[in-house]
């Protein structure tokens, strides 16, 4: 252990995650080894680190799809009530406020646009089957409230001219914005974005910027972010937190890890990382 | 009419496809002298003076050119020369309509859709329609009036239904409504009137004489007519007050049943003699409705309590000011402002005409065939689409619900050995069906839908095994393989005073189970797209990403499953009650295995497909034994349907008609991603927005190109 958390406890209702001392292991590979960091609210945290290094490993341990041996991770949810995400099922963890993005992107091919983000808005909704098929009032009702929020949703991240598109068909740049949109319909607390300017042109890049900043000031949703790109890191971050080999070696603001000699070391100055270039030369 | 998305109606032209790839093959049939359309002409016409000769009738040994002579005599020849040139000209439009299939299927989806966007193209073939149904029944069959009388119907049917679109779109839907009301009623009168009218109809055909059906559709029209008339009034009085839905349909429903009960309670020798046609004199005609002194004034009773309740009601709301919840969504979903499918509507009204029309002229061993081997699988075959087509998930054991449905009833009407507690008339079965199917359902799929697809063939094939093999055996219970004992009473209502029963000949089954589909049909439209449709859609898609945007996966699969059951349980009082003794070898897993044919073929994911599927493979084997073709054996069915099926997964694996969903689903995973939108630009057109600003306030949808969800 390089570096150790400091004490991070200034206001519990603050602390969105708290993740203390996780690991994971996948027989004999240790994926995250005694992470511990914590998440508050209405801030932009960004997680970077080389390949491998556990980014999405960890955002699989707070969003429930892996279950870490060893350690806990405490979300606190709406009501300031603490509530452990560790066996908890993935559906369970969107339910109490967070929502993600995938690495690769995961969207419902065969289903639109508005469809797609429709998905996300309605998922939190009451009306079931014999609502659907009997039309009744409630289901009604909330069709045309999920209606109206996607519209919304949409126009939030500029993709109201495609909504009636199929989402496989979008260019790059706006299947990343529509994955944005769709995890936002389920009204978040807490956004994760895993690599989500991945395979976008730079002027695209700029655009998810601004959405990012604009999903905090705005909508009021704490970022988790992913990225390779430092360049859009350090732009948007408030605070970052350096993984190596599942451990976190450094954290801090952006000004502060761009000199950090051990991030330079492993991360930033490393040669075969994609973009080290544009993090390291401003 | 298309207003939005400009360009879009412009792309399937643009393909590429269809110009390039055709000159080396003129160039390659340049070479044997002729064009192309000319060597196709003369291949038709060859191949239809071999046929004709083929078909001819046999020569004799005295003279064995009579044969050769006799199938080419000049009226035969005609119909096979007329048929060679109609070939050649579906050929001809066919090749012109580009050279792969997929850049074909876009360019035919287009031009219909240009086609039918246009008014006057449309009324020209609605037009077309009418005439070919005239021809039809003045020249080609007089005798056989009621295939060009639908033809004709459907023709009018359709104008009317483009002029009442019209009418909502330019003036008001409550316009639409009533011209609704007015094409309903004249339909009514023509269908009632013994003269007057009535040498068109019998000249015609196109209005068979159905007294009773004509009265009823009459006073439909006119009780439809005269409800408007009160929305109206209601609506007026709305505006000065809240609205309130509920409260005024609860007064409805009690004037209403006041005026029932005083029709009941008054003397029907007084109204038979005095007002013949009027609606006591028809519901005494047809013995719906029976005097009943006492019955009548509780009737009465009752519904003025309910209107006096409504009236306090909505008093009491009006004291205490409250705002109800639903005022504050005046204003309609947005997908409900998608603009009107001409095409869907225009086959709907057409197939729906043809359900009704076609079995009252058949012979009664079609309609007992419609009915039994028909009718139920239709039913069937929507239920098993719920669970393989929307939700994903192989079904095998899918009849073992069916059988239970179908035991149930057997039980609660005492057909079998075991004796129930009371017994049930055949209707109040139906939610104990549908509980014990739905409960079995929910028991098999909890524990075994947390596996992987194939786990649940496995276990639900073992079920559907079970439940046979148990009804075959447990003779104490069940009647073994020889069949429930006693009878199972057949369908019959008795309400209050009404009273019928589903008896003598097997039509009213199969208009009762035609409008339980029917009914199962827009349900399960609705149900695909909504919220859980969705997420179906999203589970199949992708299960992982469905999981983090905080969908239960297992409780959806499971609710499609059940929902598959109970159909499937709720088909089984049907049957039960239909055939009124039960063999175990109903409920064999081939059935199952037939219902998924039926799905697979039709189109998973559509329910139109299901029904289409269930019609052709189950009516087309026993037509052909109706019409005894000499070589077709009925045990042969399985041996045709696989082959059916290997042909099907080559040239069509979405299915006859697939659904929109599926289409698209295929269409990606076959041409990759990118280029599925060059194939499937049908879709948002055809259901693009008309421009509502005014509705949705701060909320305008008024943005460019901005065109909402799908409706279908």
């Amino acid at each position: 252990m390089t570096y150790t958390t400091p004490a991070t406890s200034t206001e519990s209702t603050d602390t969105l995650f708290r993740v203390d001392h996780v690991t994971l292991r996948f027989g004999g590979v240790t994926s995250l080894s005694d992470v511990s960091l914590s998440l508050h609210r209405g801030e932009l945290l960004s997680v970077i680190g080389p390949n491998g290094a556990g980014k999405t490993s960890l955002f699989n341990c707070l969003t429930g799809v892996y279950r870490p041996q060893e350690g806990s991770i405490v979300f606190t949810d709406k009501n300031g009530h603490a509530v452990s995400v560790v066996g908890r099922k993935p559906y369970r963890v969107n339910r109490l406020g967070v929502a993600r993005t995938f690495q690769t992107s995961r969207m419902f091919n065969a289903l639109t646009t508005f469809e797609n983000v429709k998905i996300g808005v309605e998922s939190k909704q009451h009306s079931g089957a014999i609502g659907a098929m009997l039309r009744l009032p409630r289901t009604r009702r909330e069709e045309h409230q999920s209606d109206l929020k996607t519209l919304e949703l949409l126009r939030f991240v500029g993709l109201t001219h495609r909504a009636n598109e199929l989402s496989s068909t979008l260019p790059y740049g706006d299947r990343r914005r529509l994955e944005i949109a769709r995890a936002l319909g389920t009204n978040p607390e807490v956004l994760l974005l895993d690599e989500p300017a991945a395979g976008t042109n730079p002027a695209e890049k700029v655009e998810l910027a601004q959405l990012i900043r604009r999903v905090i000031s705005e909508l009021g949703v704490t970022v988790l972010l992913i990225e390779h790109d430092m360049k859009l890191v350090m732009s948007v971050a408030e605070r970052i937190i350096v993984l190596n080999f599942g451990q976190v070696i450094a954290e801090g603001s952006p000004a502060e890890i761009q000199r950090d000699p051990v991030v330079i070391n492993a991360y930033l100055g490393a040669p075969d990382t994609e973009d080290e270039t544009a993090g390291g030369g401003s | 009419m298309s207003a939005t998305g400009p360009g879009i109606e412009a792309r399937p032209f643009e393909g590429p496809a269809h110009s390039a790839p055709r000159i080396p093959r003129s160039a390659r049939l340049a070479g044997l002298g002729a064009s192309p359309a000319m060597r196709r002409l003369g291949m038709c016409v060859a191949a239809a003076l071999v046929v004709a000769v083929v078909t001819g009738p046999p020569g004799s040994n005295g003279a064995p050119t009579s044969g050769f002579t006799g199938s080419l005599k000049f009226p035969r020849l005609f119909w096979f020369l007329g048929v060679a040139v109609v070939v050649f000209a579906f050929f001809s439009l066919w090749s012109a309509f580009g050279t792969t299939a997929s850049s074909r299927a876009a360019r035919i989806r287009a031009w219909t859709l240009e086609m039918t966007s246009k008014r006057w193209t449309r009324l020209a073939l609605y037009l077309a329609i009418v005439v070919i149904g005239f021809i039809w029944v003045s020249w080609i069959a007089p005798d056989d009036t009621w295939k060009g009388g639908v033809c004709i119907q459907a023709g009018l049917a359709l104008a009317a239904m483009d002029l009442l679109v019209y009418l909502s779109e330019s003036w008001n839907l409550r316009v639409a409504r009533l011209g609704g009301y007015a094409c309903l009623a004249l339909y009514g009168v023509l269908a009632w009137m013994h003269n007057g009218v009535a040498a068109y109809r019998n000249t015609v055909g196109a209005v068979p004489h159905q007294h009773n059906i004509g009265l009823l559709l009459l006073w439909l029209a006119l009780g439809l007519a005269v409800l408007e008339g009160l929305l109206v009034a209601l609506s007026i009085v709305r505006k000065a007050v809240e609205p309130r839905r509920y409260r005024s349909l609860t007064g409805l429903a009690g004037a209403v049943l006041v005026a029932y009960g005083c029709l009941m309670w008054t003397r029907w020798s007084f109204w038979r003699t005095s007002t013949p046609h009027s609606v006591a004199h028809w519901f005494a005609s047809i013995h719906l409705l029976q005097h009943d002194h006492s019955a009548g004034l509780a009737v009465m009773g009752v519904g003025a309590a309910v209107l006096v309740a409504a009236i306090a009601w909505v008093a009491s709301d009006l004291l205490s000011g409250s705002q109800p919840e639903h005022a504050r969504f005046e204003f309609t979903g947005i997908t409900k402002q998608a603009k009107f499918a001409y095409g869907k509507t225009a086959i709907t009204i057409a197939a729906l005409l043809i359900a009704v029309e076609w079995p009252l002229h058949m012979d009664p061993g079609i309609q007992s065939i419609l009915t039994t081997q028909v009718a139920i699988y239709v039913l069937l075959a929507m239920g098993l689409n719920v669970v393989v087509g929307f939700a994903g998930l192989l079904d095998l054991g899918y009849v073992a619900f069916w059988a239970i449905g179908a035991y149930t009833t057997a039980y609660f009407t005492g057909a079998m050995p075991i004796q129930p507690p009371f017994l049930l008339n055949p209707f109040w079965i139906i939610p104990f069906a549908i509980v014990a199917a739905m409960l079995t359902g929910v028991l098999i799929g909890t524990p075994t839908l947390r596996l992987r697809g194939d786990y649940l063939a496995i276990v639900t094939l073992g079920f559907g095994e079970i439940i046979e093999i148990v009804a075959n055996n447990l003779n104490g219970v069940t009647g073994g393989p020889a069949g429930t004992p006693g009878f199972i009473p057949q369908f019959s209502v008795h309400i209050f005073s009404v009273h019928y029963a589903w008896t003598g000949t097997v039509l009213p089954y199969y208009y009762l189970i035609l409008g339980v589909a029917v009914i199962f049909m827009v349900a399960f439209s609705f149900l695909e797209h909504s919220r859980v449709g969705r997420s179906w859609t999203a589970i199949r898609e992708d299960e992982v990403a469905a999981d983090s945007m905080g969908i239960n996966a297992l409780k959806y699969k499971v609710m499609a499953f059940a929902i598959g059951a109970s159909t499937s349980g709720f088909a089984g009082v049907f049957f039960a009650s239909q055939v009124q003794s039960l063999v175990p070898n109903d409920f064999i897993v081939q059935t199952s295995i037939l219902i998924l044919v039926f799905v697979i073929f039709g189109g998973m994911g559509s329910i139109a497909g299901a029904v289409i599927g269930a019609f052709l493979i189950q009516w087309l084997p026993q037509y052909l034994q109706v019409h005894s073709f000499q070589d077709y054996q009925f045990q042969d069915e399985f041996i045709y349907l696989g082959g059916l099926l290997i042909l099907l997964m080559i040239f069509r694996p979405q299915g006859i008609i697939p659904s929109r969903r599926r289409r698209r689903e295929i269409l990606l995973t076959e041409e990759g991603v990118g280029h599925a939108d060059a194939h499937a630009p049908g879709g948002p057109v055809s259901l693009s927005f008309r421009p509502q600003t005014s509705d949705y306030g701060k909320l305008s949808l008024d943005e460019p190109g901005y065109i909402g969800p799908e409706t279908e």
